[in-house]
């Protein structure tokens, strides 16, 4: 298939999935959906598919190696994630045990329960990429990954072209570029203006708003879904905000912790499609999937959350 | 890769709770302790006997078989600790098990070769040694268990990289040593990795490391630095 056609079939999905979505307005009236009392859901541009907005990351909190303890408990935050109808779980080959972790403590009926899995190719050596691929899949114990992401550009020319197969082939359905701390951004926008990919993952949180320049808006123009990375800092603002009251403004988008309020500010963004915190606790896991289930800040009161929380 | 632009905390994959789990399963189920005792005992027996300065066979053969001791820990934590425990947290593990390995071989090729004549001069560089070996034997073992650090996740000489590094670099300054400047970059490369890591994961004791590969580096310089006298107040090399 040529660039054109599928770009061509991109257009066309893409503004099937915009419309349906009621996502072709601007891009300040973009919204997500849910089911009442369900979670956030948002569109994948280029499928129309709805990902539930809160995702799992799993850097350093499922890099747990043989603990059983520790396994234990990773298998009851699992549980807590779909039983609260979390879907997108992301990793990569670079988070050293995760994905056998991931392998090992996924509910045996993970699929049927809306398991979204991502995962990334990362090494060096693009003719490295199929076997690496192979491992993570049997790692995870999943027969086929819903996303394979281009760790922070590492040899993605190569990567893109292993993806692109995969995906005609229908052993994959979405490819993605992924970077983080903000490195890289000219040359990720590059490949966002020029490759067809159908998800990109970067660091958006309530203080590293970068992406919000350029990155998102590009996102929304190209129909590139994006996953949010870092959405706490590893852990690092939630620590700022601690014992620090929520402000009368939490009660009106439904959240009553800072953490819940810095998740809903990332999805509540009309370009993000999900947010990725990580966790080991399973208190800290219901506490993120509520998140995002009150009515979604505008951006004035986005601008507000920020302000406040930069006054900490 | 831009490798440049990573931080230490980027190329730190988990969190403290599970280096010291990891720890604690390496030394209850991994013959850490099996492997750390013994060594301590025998570093402890063999500079006694190289201190008393008798001329029996083994207290002449003490330092060979200190070096050739240390040579044998630097493998096993190379197989046992980085190898075996580690890669399974972290990619890079394999890497530092090269290190470790090729540490443990010029270690022992040290070991089997015929010791230098001892300096007499700048005999602070030796105490500083002894200063090592007192900290890589007991007190960094202390320091942790003082903070609060469970006993099984603690490291000892023989079996915990950094104890180990540490009492290395201890014994090449109060041994004397051929292939001394080959055996030191490991150690204090070890010994930067080491607070790095511990300042990621917020070991009070991070800066330990750093001063002993500090306080080792100074002393190397030293021990090759002929004292200054009445008559000529520059420094000259001593010729090793």
């Amino acid at each position: 298939m040529s660039r054109f056609d599928h770009n061509r079939r991109r257009f066309l999905r893409v503004s099937g999935g915009l419309i349906a979505a009621g996502l072709a307005a601007p891009i300040t009236g973009a919204r997500g959906d849910r089911r009442v009392g369900g979670p956030l859901t948002k569109p994948i541009p280029s499928s129309g598919q709805r990902l539930p907005a809160i995702g799992m990351g799993t850097w350093i909190t499922f890099n747990i190696g043989e603990d059983p303890d520790a396994i234990a408990v990773r298998r009851q935050v699992l549980d807590a994630f779909f039983a609260a109808g979390g879907g997108m779980i992301d990793s990569s080959p670079m988070y050293g045990s995760a994905e056998a972790v991931l392998g090992r403590t996924l509910p045996a009926d993970a699929l049927q329960r809306g398991l979204f899995s991502a995962t990334k190719v990362w090494t060096g050596d693009g003719d490295a990429g199929p076997a690496e691929i192979d491992a993570s899949r049997a790692l995870w114990r999943l027969p086929r990954f819903d996303l394979l992401q281009i760790h922070n550009l590492l040899a993605w020319e190569a990567h893109l072209d292993t993806l692109m197969d995969m995906r005609a082939q229908g052993s994959l359905r979405y490819i993605g570029v992924t970077t983080s701390h903000g490195r890289r951004h000219r040359e990720l926008e590059r490949i966002m203006a020029d490759r067809p990919i159908d998800f990109v993952q970067l660091t958006y949180n309530v203080v590293d708003r970068e992406a919000e320049d350029r990155l998102l808006p590009l996102a929304h123009e190209r129909g590139i879904a994006v996953i949010a990375n870092r959405p706490f800092r590893r852990g690092a603002l939630p620590q700022r905000a601690a014992g620090r009251p929520l402000p009368g403004w939490g009660r009106e988008i439904g959240c009553d912790t800072w953490p819940q309020a810095l998740l809903t500010f990332i999805v509540s963004h009309p370009a993000v499609t999900c947010a990725i915190p990580a966790t080991s606790r399973v208190d800290h896991m219901r506490e993120n999937m509520a998140a995002a289930r009150g009515p979604l800040p505008d951006a004035a009161l986005r601008e507000r959350i920020a302000a406040d929380f930069a006054a900490l | 890769m831009d490798w440049f632009s990573y931080g230490p905390a980027d190329l730190v994959p988990f969190s403290s709770e599970t280096w010291l789990g990891l720890f604690g399963r390496y030394n209850q189920e991994g013959l850490g302790w099996v492997v750390a005792g013994p060594a301590t005992v025998l570093v402890l027996g063999l500079l006694v006997r190289f201190a008393g300065g008798r001329t029996d066979w083994l207290s002449r053969a003490s330092p060979r078989l200190l070096l050739a001791l240390s040579g044998c820990c630097w493998l096993w934590i190379a197989w046992a600790f980085f190898h075996q425990a580690v890669s399974t947290l972290l990619w890079a593990a394999d890497w530092l098990a090269w290190g470790f390995a090729a540490q443990g071989l010029v270690l022992l090729t040290a070991a089997s070769l015929l010791p230098p004549a001892r300096d007499p001069a700048n005999r602070w560089p030796r105490v500083v040694g002894w200063g090592l070996i007192v900290v890589a034997l007991i007190g960094a073992p202390l320091l942790a268990w003082s903070t609060g650090q469970p006993p099984q996740g603690i490291g000892w000489f023989g079996s915990g990289p950094t104890p180990t590094a540490v009492g290395t670099l201890g014994l090449l300054l109060v041994l004397p040593v051929r292939l001394g400047w080959l055996l030191l970059p490991v150690p204090l490369i070890w010994c930067l990795l080491a607070g790095m890591l511990g300042q990621v994961l917020h070991d009070p004791l991070w800066p330990l490391p750093l001063m002993c590969a500090l306080v080792a580096l100074l002393g190397w310089f030293g021990m090759h630095t002929r004292p200054s006298n009445n008559t000529n107040h520059g420094c000259a090399p001593s010729g090793h």
